[in-house]
């Protein structure tokens, strides 16, 4: 597991309460029952907050749609970092 | 309350905050490891607008389990979205005991649920109303193009619809009212020429902003949105990504600022704002320790950097002593050595005359903050204490958990913003009374002594000369009335919380009589101190609302009102005065009033008991309160 995936993984277990939650390149919205359109916003600010990231409007609406996973958040958040 | 609880709560709360960061993991993994009961009290006490928001959203799990029965019922009603501002204030509202039913109304529709007879809203029956709006929500903005008139006519209809908003409120629920002062938009096209175009929609919102402070009613309190905006800085407040992807009013940290403000609001609605500032001497008010380095070698006062932080934290305790926040000073120190500094330099702002209790000694403090509190007469849940030493803090945090105890920065310079970011001295309303109540705690700590010194009660209550002003509650003395109706939480033997338009119906229907109560002494005066409110049935008279301000216990005022109320039955030609206590987590001291004052049981229930007198053959009880009919 890469250390972005790990801390991801970190991430996704405190906004939505559960300590067994697992995450893989291939989540997405609709393989976590609880990730609707409120929570996503609870999401996006703690991946901010984690890595000192901002993500643009349209990108903080694309990463619920189908299509995108956990895979794409990395590869999106990698590109910030750079 | 400790014998179970695990380490890393403890260490949790009674850190700072820096410290507290670091230990907030174990805390919630101790938490969910608690019985639901233990934890949801410490992750109560835990909620603090230090914590982020994804911090304080995972508090929810446990801070919410148990609503509490004294919540008022809230309604939240917001231009933009409120889910996620009511998460929050769900969170502040528990850490203060306040918790209880939360309405909200749909994305928009605010206007709607206000104005139609039988809404969702109609059928909460809210005590309280906040309405949760910014400029979006403006309904008639002129443009940049119109004349000085018309703009002033724009701001006058606005006005008029807010006010019929309002009115709703107290009309169908005789509902308080939090009305969000209105931001202005961000950006204004015309630049700083906006402040003096004579229309547009800066100055409308600076227009229906002062119409609205001129115009609301006393139940309607006025959130200053503007103030957080610019606290939080505008750049952070209108994260603009929220608002046009989730409609949510501001960017969600922010939503902590926003939800703790109005938390403190309806916290002073309940009387639940604090009452005393408690001030450590040494570094907190001055720099450097007066028994070693004696009054003139203390860093405070102009001349330094450092001296005039210090000056302005005991400016700023100064004017909350002239809105009526009691100063109260805990110090380790010998009490002569303490007092010196106020003697022999004139440039402190902080004045001994204006300190209610002096307590400098070398007992713990969490010792003396229990015996400032009972000299003052007051719960320990009126205190802040602000004191430059963490281990003082933690002391206090643990063993005195009631007891409010802000973070204090290692500047100085940071002092007074360090303890007004808490907003723990809200106020709901401002009476001439509120104005003087600081000197009322002084002289009050002077009769105790008096009545130390003093050998027999009857005859230090003699040397008082009271004189005790009785009026029915009217118009001059309603606003007075209400406030305290609405926050007596100790001396209140029902508890039953009433606004201003209910009071004055009571006032005017002929089967009630009711009396206002103000008294003054040799010493001062003390203002209206007591609210009594009677319902005659047939041939009962009943004590519906009896409530007292605790800064007159002990002084015969009881029996004073008590002897009005037989007075008033006899006239009426009633056989009985009859009385009911309710029970509250907080009226125990009047749990046994009735049966001291000579009443009778009638009956007893769940959280309640009930008691008459006969008023036939009734004396009138010796009072040494000399009665005047206003």
């Amino acid at each position: 597991m890469s250390d972005l995936l790990a801390a991801l993984q970190g991430v996704f277990r405190s906004v939505f309460d559960d300590d067994g939650l697992t995450i893989t390149t291939e989540t997405d919205a609709s393989s976590i029952p609880d990730w609707d359109s409120l929570m996503h916003i609870n999401l996006i600010v703690a991946i901010e907050k984690r890595f000192g990231v901002k993500f643009t409007t349209g990108e903080i609406a694309r990463l619920k749609k189908p299509g995108e996973n956990v895979a794409s958040l990395i590869a999106l958040i990698e590109t910030k970092l750079a | 309350m400790s014998q179970t609880t695990a380490p890393e709560i403890l260490d949790y709360i009674e850190a700072d905050a820096r410290a507290r960061a670091a230990r907030y993991a174990g805390f919630l993994k101790a938490l969910s490891a608690a019985p639901a009961d233990g934890a949801a009290l410490w992750a109560r006490r835990a909620v603090s607008r230090d914590l982020d928001y994804s911090a304080l959203r995972k508090l929810r799990k446990h801070a919410l389990h148990g609503r509490s029965a004294e919540g008022p019922r809230i309604a939240v009603l917001g231009g933009p979205t409120t889910i996620q501002l009511v998460e929050m204030l769900e969170l502040f509202l528990a850490h203060e005991g306040l918790l209880g039913p939360v309405h909200q109304c749909e994305y928009g529709l605010f206007r709607q649920e206000l104005l139609v007879p039988g809404s969702e809203l109609d059928r909460f029956r809210p005590d309280i109303v906040v309405i949760a709006t910014g400029w979006r929500d403006l309904m008639h903005t002129p443009g940049p193009d119109v004349s000085a008139a018309d703009a002033r006519d724009a701001a006058a209809r606005e006005l008029a619809d807010w006010m019929a908003l309002w009115s709703q409120a107290r009309d169908r629920w005789g509902a308080w009212v939090i009305q969000n002062v209105f931001d202005a938009p961000p950006h204004p096209p015309l630049g700083h020429f906006a402040r003096r175009h004579a229309s547009g929609s800066e100055r409308h919102v600076h227009r229906v902003n002062e119409a609205m402070a001129d115009a609301a009613p006393p139940h309607v309190l006025l959130h200053d949105i503007p103030a957080l905006i610019r606290e939080s800085g505008e750049a952070a407040w209108y994260d603009p990504r929220f608002f046009v992807e989730a409609k949510m009013p501001c960017a969600p940290e922010c939503l902590v600022t926003y939800a703790h403000s109005l938390a403190s609001l309806i916290r002073a609605i309940r009387g639940r704002s604090r009452k005393v500032l408690v001030l450590d001497l040494d570094n907190t008010v001055w720099g450097g320790t007066v028994g070693d380095v004696g009054p003139g070698g203390l860093v405070v006062g102009q001349g330094s950097g450092e001296g005039e932080a210090y000056l302005a934290l005991q400016q700023y305790a100064m004017a909350l002593s002239e809105r009526g926040v009691v100063l109260a000073v805990c110090s380790k120190n010998d009490e002569e050595k303490a007092r010196e500094p106020f003697r022999a330099r004139d440039d402190l702002a902080l004045k001994l005359d204006r300190i209610a209790a002096f307590c400098a000694n070398w007992d713990d403090k969490a010792t003396n903050l229990r015996r400032i509190a009972a000299q003052l007469e007051v719960g320990l849940d009126a205190l802040v204490f602000v004191d430059d030493n963490p281990a003082e803090r933690a002391l206090v945090r643990r063993f005195v958990p009631e007891v409010a105890v802000p973070d204090m920065p290692e500047d100085p310079a940071l002092y007074v913003q360090a303890i007004a970011r808490h907003r723990w001295f809200e106020t709901a309303a401002l009476t001439s009374e509120d104005m003087v109540r600081a000197r009322y705690y002084a002289e009050n700590a002077r009769r105790n002594e008096l009545a130390a010194s003093a050998t027999d009660l009857a005859s230090f209550l003699a040397s008082l000369q009271m004189v005790a002003r009785v009026q029915p509650i009217c118009e001059a003395n309603l606003e007075r009335v209400a406030q305290l109706t609405g926050k007596s939480n100790q001396w209140n033997l029902t508890t039953r919380r009433r606004s201003v338009a209910e009071i004055r119906q009571i006032a005017a229907d002929p089967a009630w009589h009711t009396f206002a109560l103000a008294l003054a002494d040799k010493l001062g005066d003390s203002g209206l101190i007591a609210v009594i409110m009677l319902e005659q049935r047939v041939d009962e008279l009943h004590i519906d609302t009896w409530l007292m301000s605790c800064r007159v216990l002990q002084r015969g005022v009881e029996e004073l009102a008590l002897n009005l109320m037989v007075r008033k039955a006899q006239t009426l030609g009633c056989r009985r005065l009859v009385g009911r206590y309710l029970r509250t987590a907080r009226n125990g001291m009047v749990a046994d009033l009735f049966p001291r004052l000579g009443f009778r049981a009638l009956g007893e229930a769940e959280g309640e008991t009930s008691w008459y007198l006969p008023v036939a053959d009734d004396r009138p009880r010796p009072v040494h309160i000399e009665e005047m009919q206003a």
